[in-house]
């Protein structure tokens, strides 16, 4: 869901990240389970949300 | 030994042929210190067997000093950003197809609603999405 809201917004920008080549990063968000999705690096969210958890999220969630 | 059976390379030829719609760069950057980077190596295997199954789309490579290598851009009809860090192999797969084919249409399976709240957004969004391929 995250690439397609990125493909859907020029205002978007989504990134998968594998955690066992990228340990730093996941660490940084502590990362213990997968999926995990982090916005803007301050909302979290542990395993999949329905479609318009997602979009609320996105709408509602604090400037970088 | 390719790292998708001949099976699923047929299958997924056969997929990309009937939905993507208009081309796609798949830009690979690889890390430019490090020559032995086994991940580096086994997304530009990996990449170098999908793009081959479409005239569609094309593959980039070029060398990277950061340290967010391998990483994956998909370049077409997006309207933002979208980046795999990391191999996108396993369950991540068919992630990566599913990003192909959404960049190549420009458009996804998300409702109208959502689609109309995320061209309402006014500020960036960074949106990171941490799995495994297993």
């Amino acid at each position: 869901m995250a690439h397609q809201a990125a493909v859907e917004s020029r205002q978007v920008d989504a990134e998968v990240v594998e955690i066992t080549e990228f340990p730093d990063i996941a660490r940084r968000h502590g990362v213990t389970s997968v999926p995990k999705l982090v916005i803007n690096d301050s909302v979290e969210f542990l395993g999949s949300l329905t479609e318009e958890r997602f979009i609320t999220a996105l709408t509602l969630v604090p400037r970088q | 030994m390719p790292l998708i059976s001949l099976a699923d390379q047929e299958r997924l030829r056969t997929e990309l042929a009937n939905k993507l719609e208009s081309p796609v760069r798949v830009e690979l950057e690889r890390h430019a210190r490090d020559k032995n980077c086994k991940p580096c190596e086994q997304s530009e295997e990996l990449l170098q067997e999908i793009t081959a199954l479409s005239t569609t789309l094309t593959l980039h490579t070029r060398l990277t000093t950061s340290e967010l290598a391998p990483a994956i851009r998909l370049v077409g009809k997006a309207r933002g950003q979208v980046r795999f860090l990391g191999v996108p192999a396993g369950y991540e797969l068919p992630s990566l197809i599913e990003a192909l084919v959404d960049v190549s249409r420009g458009q996804t399976e998300l409702s109208e609603t959502a689609r109309g709240q995320l061209n309402a957004l006014s500020h960036r969004v960074q949106v990171r999405v941490f799995t495994t391929p297993t």
